[in-house]
């Protein structure tokens, strides 16, 4: 499973963990992820803790991501990435949109 | 359907080829392996059903040749055997078997099979089809986006590219446009997404470019609109990352902004100093019009320097050890290549050497190199070039005064609107260069000079061109007061006309003897705008207390 | 071990199908049927194991085919064993085959 979910104890947190690369080919799974969740998470945390490679698409389905969660008014953020994560997410100044650790 | 059996024993050639005949089917029939072969390239069999030990080639090593032959097209090949060893049956497969059939032969099996591949057929054939369809679809719209994507200036001397082949697949954008005033706007763009979804976000792109930097808008206006065009059209998650480039000619000024793609490097070749272009924005089409921001890079342009800018393909490309050519191999290239007119060349075959084996990855890059040009005369002269059969219909005589108070002064460029509307003057069309040129110089002066108060002189160094356009941001949001006026009145005569534009701030001035003095003997940047607008027009004077300047212009019918 | 000779069943299924081709089946079959029994017979006596192997093998086959399952039964022994390296026993093998083929040959006769 290249997609795995979690819910915090309180459920109001949804973790959603990518495991090898963040490609087109996650896309179904990351999308039903978080829209099978229910509607009224307060916060996403996308953990890239395992994730190899992330590419243009990871980067369009982050976006998916956020406007689900309500767009400016969201909360999500980015958790253990590498440093090739980084860099691409640093390059596309994803920083201003997300909360990148 | 047609159907080929190779099978030596001739009882039970007999059998299977009745059995299928009776399904419906055309039989024909070989007797050994060699046979199988001949007649597969003859009559090109829908189903191959292979006996495995025949004489003469058996039916192992037959399977192996047509399945060669057959390439891309599906061709089911059914081995008959009365063969139980795995490694046997292992064999088969390998071979290119789909299936087996065991003696005795059982028509009940031998017609499941036989429907359940020629339904296995018409999917691929289908599925063929599709393909066949979307890649027709597809080379269509490559055609539409390379007349779209390519037009404008690059093909001036000035400017190399390499667009990738694959650009339609991988939504690679390449344009370039001059301002009326002869001034350089590049930009570069990569689309998330492959295919027609990214294609489709470049036709906005590439006509909001050409439009607006033809009426002379500034880049940032151009940024803006394009992002707002590209917000609404593109679904979420699809965006461009970009970097364009203002090169002006006129103010030898290099404005860069770069929205999430690679660093490009701006290259001089004969100091060999190389500045980084980093992005520093989000990629267009992800911000809404009041978030999108607008903080470009400055620096000074001198003649020998090269700008480069890539998509990925450049720096991502792997070798055989799945290791990236990466920055640094990159900027060992600049460092080794002296030649200047070399450095692109030499960057692609670097690339091209340093890929995997399989070449998929050669030549897939987008890759520009825009050399400094000099002076905008060239630009002048392009406008004198230009005879067109002008109407004689449209404004005359007129006049027009504009003021802008400060609320306008900080968020809207009066120029290209000017412009434009002096235009509408019909013999004034060939010169649209020089009075955009003049327009726009005294437009800064007044704006830069009169109400910010800035000193040109700070721009005398490399940090402190930066220095001057940082401080031209900040002052310009600063501003609580200050209002620019221009007054135009445009008379003709009778072989042409005389336009007279006067440009007045309402800041201090400065005393015009001393104004007058360093006019003349100037060698300063700053000066250059004003020393040009002199030779452009029959009058320029400045007006006491100097917060004031009017400019005569008299053209005749081209 | 089979003590069917032929099956019938099959054989009525075969004729259905084949129809007046049926007759030339049968032929045919009896034809090379008798050639492989010579092939296998030469082979063995020539110590050629592999051609009594593929020979016993193209019997076994045709005679699964036409219901004559034990005929099929002793090829696949001779088959095995000659394969296997194992030649003690193909000349019996052989008489076997021989044997039961001329059984074979007579009830399928009766069928013609």
């Amino acid at each position: 499973m290249a997609v795995l979910t979690m819910s915090s104890a309180d459920g109001k947190e949804l973790t959603i963990k990518i495991k090898g690369r963040f490609d087109f080919s996650t896309h179904q799974e990351f999308r039903s992820a978080y829209e099978q969740a229910p509607l009224d998470m307060s916060c996403y945390i996308v953990d890239l803790k395992d994730a190899t490679y992330l590419d243009s698409s990871a980067l369009g389905m982050l976006l998916l991501l956020r406007d689900h969660a309500g767009g400016d008014s969201s909360h999500v953020r980015i958790v253990n990435c590498n440093a090739d994560v980084k860099k691409i997410l640093t390059i596309s100044n994803f920083e201003q949109l997300f909360t990148i650790q | 359907m047609r159907l080929l059996i190779a099978e030596d024993n001739p009882s039970d050639r007999i059998i299977l080829a009745n059995l299928i005949k009776r399904l419906g089917h055309d039989v024909i029939q070989a007797t050994d392996g060699q046979q199988a072969v001949d007649l597969f390239i003859e009559h090109r069999p829908d189903i191959l059903l292979l006996d495995v030990l025949m004489p003469n080639k058996n039916g192992i090593q037959a399977a192996r040749e047509i399945r060669h032959m057959a390439g891309e097209d599906l061709v089911p090949i059914i081995f008959l055997t009365s063969l139980n060893e795995a490694s046997d049956l292992a064999e088969c497969l390998e071979a290119g078997g789909d299936d087996f059939l065991t003696k005795p032969y059982n028509p009940v099996v031998i017609k499941a099979k036989i429907l359940a591949f020629s339904r296995m057929r018409r999917l691929h054939t289908e599925t063929q089809r599709q393909r066949e369809h979307l890649v027709q679809e597809q080379l269509a719209a490559k055609g539409i986006f390379d007349k779209i994507a390519h037009y404008g200036v690059l093909n001036s001397p000035n400017i190399r590219y390499l667009i990738s082949p694959k650009a339609i697949f991988n939504g690679d954008v390449v344009l370039a446009a001059r301002h009326p005033n002869g001034d350089l706007l590049v930009l570069l763009g990569d689309f998330t997404g492959h295919g027609l979804p990214a294609a489709i976000g470049a036709l906005p792109l590439a006509e909001v470019f050409h439009g607006m930097v033809s009426k002379g808008f500034a880049l940032e206006d151009v940024l803006r609109e394009v992002n707002a065009k590209l917000k609404s059209i593109l679904p979420v998650g699809v965006f461009c990352c970009a970097t364009a480039v203002h090169l002006g000619f006129r103010n030898r000024s290099i404005e860069v902004w770069a929205g999430g793609l690679p660093e490009g490097v701006i290259y001089n070749s004969s100091t060999r100093e190389i500045k980084q272009i980093k992005s520093k924005h989000l990629p267009l089409g992800i911000l809404g019009q009041a978030q999108f921001r607008y903080e470009p890079s400055y620096f000074e342009m001198t003649n020998d320097d090269v700008i480069y800018l890539w998509s990925d393909g450049i720096i991502e490309t792997v070798n055989s050890d799945n290791e990236m050519f990466g920055f640094e191999r990159l900027l060992d290239v600049f460092a080794k290549t002296p030649d200047k007119t070399k450095v692109f060349d030499e960057v692609l075959s670097h690339v091209q050497a340093f890929a995997v084996e399989d070449g998929e990855q050669a030549d897939d890059h987008t890759l520009i190199e825009v050399r400094m040009q000099d002076a905008p005369e060239i630009a002048l002269e392009q406008a004198l070039l230009i005879k067109p059969k002008v109407a004689r219909r449209g404004l005359a005589d007129c006049t027009l005064s504009c003021e802008l108070g400060t609320e306008s002064l900080k968020q809207f460029d009066p120029v290209p609107l000017l412009t434009h509307f002096i235009n509408q003057v019909p013999g004034l069309k060939p010169y649209t260069n020089t009075l955009n040129t003049i327009l726009a110089e005294l437009y800064s002066n007044a704006l830069e000079h009169g109400l910010l108060g800035l000193d040109s002189s700070l721009k005398n160094s490399a940090q402190g061109f930066a220095r001057y356009y940082a401080l031209r941001h900040e002052k310009l949001l600063a501003l609580t007061e200050g209002k620019i006026r221009f007054d135009m009145t445009h008379e003709p005569l009778e072989e042409g006309g005389k336009l007279t534009l006067q440009v007045t701030d309402s800041g201090l001035g400065f005393s015009i003897p001393e104004r007058q003095a360093t006019i003349d003997g100037l060698s300063h940047y700053h000066g250059r705008g004003i020393r040009l607008i002199k030779t452009l027009c029959q009058r320029l004077e400045f007006i006491a207390p100097g917060n004031s300047v009017i400019v005569e212009f008299d053209w005749k019918w081209l | 071990m089979m003590t069917i000779h032929l099956n019938l069943e099959q054989l009525a299924e075969l004729k259905e199908v084949l129809e007046d081709e049926f007759s030339v089946l049968i032929t045919t079959y009896l034809q090379d049927a008798e050639l492989r029994q010579q092939m296998i017979t030469a082979a063995i006596q020539a110590k050629d194991y592999n051609a009594a192997r593929l020979a016993a093998h193209s019997l076994k086959g045709a005679s699964a085919n036409l219901g004559a399952l034990m005929l099929a039964e002793i090829c696949e022994h001779l088959e095995h064993d000659c394969r296997a390296g194992s030649y003690d026993n193909c000349e019996t093998y052989n008489q076997q085959i021989g044997a039961e083929f001329a059984i074979v040959r007579q009830e399928l006769k009766m069928l013609v």
